[in-house]
């Protein structure tokens, strides 16, 4: 059942010519890991903060969970969806670690004794409990995007959208995170979009959309789309190792597999490729 | 920037520490109120001695506070002053044309040093002792009647917290951006006035770009995670009167009421 | 001419002599020469941020001695006569794109030369090439900067820095938060002032694929010390060192230890995708090149 429905989707910013978002349609089916990827500039965040009606669409129709997206049912939609946006300081709004996980449950007039207890069990779930009455300044950028989802954890929503969350954080807060993330969504049976430039969280993908000036261009799986090689990078992705490293082999003259190898099946086929001397 | 103990925020574990703000922020209040009662050396030792006590409950050394007055300390000399020479009346010490330094100008100047010491020391207490999101709290739980009125106490009240939560943000933002600036060539602190003037403009500017910005996008994650009107929400924290609080109300009642028994009836 | 930079036995504490004062840098011996290009590589918070404020003296050492060209530093030298370092030694902080505040793009390059007595008009002229440098259009001069792109506002950042004619460019994670196309942009700039003009390059970075590609010095900062300092070959020869100190290790270099495990032979381990298919091609047996 497809959780999320994009139809004919359309937006444009007053200050611009072009349309950020032009005619973009696709569907995520619920507890699908969906990455959407594309160039800087290429419409990615725009098609986030549409989702949840933190802007309005010119035209299209969004369709969450069976609702679909208008002034009247744009509370209900946020309920269901959390967020996690790129720059960590500028969406941890609390005083402190508890207060901050807490934000969304008193927006949603949890009461107290509930919210006591799930700000601890969340913040347990990304491993803060300990940091529990820390100021954001005490804390790296990878500790305030763990707070978030704590947050979002205390909130229990369906979808959880990734905008650019781990872009800003060094590589092992990077990959915390994406730890999180995978444990998360496996707990909750989240359905995640998640906006990238990370190669490896676009690997964690079930599927990964692109998006470029706004268009919808392609459908596919991570291992279709790595295929791709070097016009990752004007989809806003690296080259993942075993492509470069295959093309570098290619250039030897050495004849190497076309369908896409992550790291181990690369390391097997050239295992079973070496001289025996 | 750390000289500066005014205002500041010392943690610890003490009696007031321990404290409900708004039973701090209420006897400070009445404490400053009854200030202006005391009148002779029997009210003033009475207000000296509920300060001392109130220090001493802090477990804060008393030198750490006199440093706190200390960059006021201009401003009470010109206060004293302006008392002696303009308070007039009594036996007359001295005169030089029109100043005069009488005795009811010096019995002023006192007066007004000691009102003025003994406020300045009492609003440390409270601010050494508790943490400005307490304080926050505090406020909002004592205009909470306002509400009544349809007057927005929460919101103001989360105004303040997320003020007070960006304070430490945009100090580390100021100082990138002036060593920023610097290695461009600015010289901060040289130079007559105009050119002081013009060495803050490319800190004010993009620090206000960058707030300004920053803004936006803690609006749209507040509004993400459902943040829709101040009024109709829960809350987390929570204040909890105990007994120090009560305990401390009776012993600054009764010796505030004393000093006003003191004035008016004896 | 040429600038070199050397610190000897360089501690720095912030908030020295109050009690809440914190040791950032311990014992710091390091010399960056003229031509390099080093890369400083540490966990968020050992000290890196710390070290580079001292190559351009935004810090001046709490004890011990940097020397920046002729100019020795200590903790006693007078913040007066430190201004001509700022040129000698341009700096590019993290997001650089916040320091931005003329009402033109072309004002803002041409802001930091007027500040060493260049006129204006030479200023703009140095503005225009320093824009070209860096790649941005022409017809985005005479724009607010805050109209820009974010990778257009960064490359106004850096156009601002080399404006000075520095001799030693600092960068601190100048791709940071830029999709991979723009990363590798920000680099190829970086190389490329390099073998063009000569420049000196210190960068900071989480990029161990960065590091391996254009560095050809590095240092390891850990907790305000210098954990190790050499050559990158040098410095990926210990995986287990640089697991314990929370450091990874260039792509190729990882994915060689692994084939290592798989009975492959490397005399060197390979730190580029091209070394490791140099090294692992002849390897590979004659049923995988058939064009041969």
């Amino acid at each position: 059942m497809a959780i999320i429905q994009v139809e004919n989707l359309n937006y444009q910013y007053s200050n611009s010519d072009t349309k950020a978002i032009d005619d973009v349609s696709f569907e995520i089916q619920a507890g699908d890991w969906v990455a959407i990827v594309g160039h800087n500039g290429s419409g990615k965040s725009t098609l986030a903060k549409l989702l949840i009606g933190l802007m309005a669409a010119d035209s299209g129709k969004i369709t969450i969970d069976g609702q679909v997206l208008t002034p009247d049912t744009v509370w209900q939609i946020r309920e269901k969806v959390g967020m996690v946006f790129q720059n960590p300081d500028n969406q941890f709004v609390g005083a402190t670690v508890a207060d901050d996980v807490a934000f969304g449950m008193e927006n949603r007039s949890v009461d107290r004794d509930t919210m006591v207890t799930k700000v601890d069990y969340a913040l347990k779930q990304v491993g803060m409990l300990d940091y529990k009455d820390r100021e954001p300044a005490n804390l790296s950028g990878g500790q305030k995007q763990r707070v978030a989802l704590a947050g979002i954890i205390a909130i229990a929503p369906k979808i959880l959208i990734l905008d650019e969350a781990t872009s800003m954080l060094d590589p092992r807060g990077r990959q915390e995170i994406l730890s999180v993330i995978q444990q998360l969504k496996e707990d909750l049976n989240l359905t995640v979009l998640s906006i990238t430039h990370d190669i490896d969280e676009a690997a964690n993908a079930d599927r990964l959309v692109v998006i470029d000036d706004g268009h919808f261009v392609e459908e596919a799986t991570p291992e279709e789309l790595f295929t791709h090689g070097k016009e990752l990078v004007d989809m806003g992705l690296d080259v993942p190792l075993p492509e470069k490293l295959k093309d570098a082999l290619r250039e030897r003259h050495i004849e190497v597999p076309h369908s896409y190898l992550d790291e181990g099946g690369l390391a097997n086929w050239l295992r079973t490729s070496r001289l025996n001397k | 920037m750390n000289k500066v103990m005014f205002g500041r925020f010392i943690p610890g574990h003490s009696w007031v520490h321990r404290m409900d703000p708004r039973a701090k922020l209420v006897l400070s209040f009445l404490y400053i109120a009854v200030v202006f009662f005391a009148n002779d050396v029997w009210t003033y030792a009475i207000m000296t001695l509920l300060l001392l006590l109130s220090v001493a409950a802090s477990k804060i050394p008393l030198r750490v506070y006199i440093r706190g007055l200390l960059p006021l300390f201009w401003l009470m000399i010109f206060t004293v002053l302006i008392q002696v020479f303009f308070g007039a009346g009594g036996h007359v010490y001295w005169q030089w044309g029109w100043l005069v330094v009488s005795q009811n100008g010096l019995n002023s100047a006192g007066l007004i040093l000691m009102r003025f010491v003994l406020i300045i020391l009492v609003s440390t207490i409270l601010t050494f002792t508790t943490e400005p999101l307490e304080i926050a709290d505090g406020i909002e739980s004592l205009l909470n009647p306002l509400r009544k009125l349809h007057f927005p106490v929460a919101t103001l009240a989360l105004m303040l917290s997320l003020a007070l939560r960006f304070v430490p943000t945009l100090m580390d933002e100021a100082e990138k951006i002036m060593n920023a600036q610097r290695s461009r060539g600015v010289d901060f602190g040289e130079g007559g006035l105009r050119q002081r003037i013009r060495t803050i403009v490319p800190i004010l500017i993009p620090l206000f770009v960058n707030a300004f910005n920053r803004a936006v996008d803690i609006s749209t994650a507040m509004e993400a995670r459902g943040y829709q009107d101040g009024e109709n929400r829960t809350k987390y924290r929570q204040l909890k009167w105990h007994r120090v609080d009560t305990a401390s109300l009776v012993i600054y009642v009764v010796s505030l009421s004393a000093v006003i028994v003191l004035r008016y009836f004896i | 001419m040429a600038t070199d930079i050397t610190f000897e036995q360089v501690n720095y504490s912030y908030q020295a002599g109050t009690p809440f004062a914190v040791q950032a840098l311990k014992d710091i011996n390091l010399k960056i020469t003229p031509g390099s290009f080093t890369a400083v590589i540490g966990q968020t918070g050992s000290g890196k941020s710390t070290l580079i404020q001292h190559l351009n003296a935004l810090l001046k050492p709490s004890s011990g001695t940097v020397t920046i060209g002729q100019r020795v530093i200590t903790t006693e030298t007078k913040n007066k006569h430190l201004k001509p370092l700022r040129k000698k030694v341009g700096m590019v902080f993290q997001f650089p794109e916040n320091q931005l505040f003329e009402e033109t793009v072309l004002k803002d390059i041409a802001f930091g030369p007027q500040n060493f007595g260049v006129s204006e008009t030479d200023a703009e002229v140095l503005a225009k090439r320093m824009a070209g440098e860096v790649g941005l259009d022409g017809s985005l001069l005479e724009r607010s900067p805050f109209d820009l792109s974010g990778g257009q506002m960064r490359r106004v950042a850096i156009a601002g820095v080399l404006a000075l004619e520095p001799e030693v460019l600092v960068l601190d994670e100048p791709t940071a938060g830029l999709d991979p196309r723009g990363r590798l942009e920000i680099m190829t700039l970086v190389t490329r002032l390099r073998e063009e003009q000569g420049l000196t390059i210190v960068l900071i970075t989480h990029q161990m694929d960065d590091v391996a590609n254009y560095a050809d010095h590095v240092i390891v900062m850990g907790h305000g010390a210098l954990l190790k300092q050499g050559s990158p070959r040098v410095i990926f020869s210990d995986p287990k060192w640089l697991q314990e100190h929370q450091l990874g290790l260039p792509s190729a270099t990882k994915f060689a230890y692994e084939l290592q495990q798989g009975g492959f032979k490397f005399d060197h381990m390979p730190l580029t995708v091209t070394d490791l298919a140099d090294q692992i091609a002849p390897q590979l047996s004659k049923g995988a090149h058939p064009h041969e």
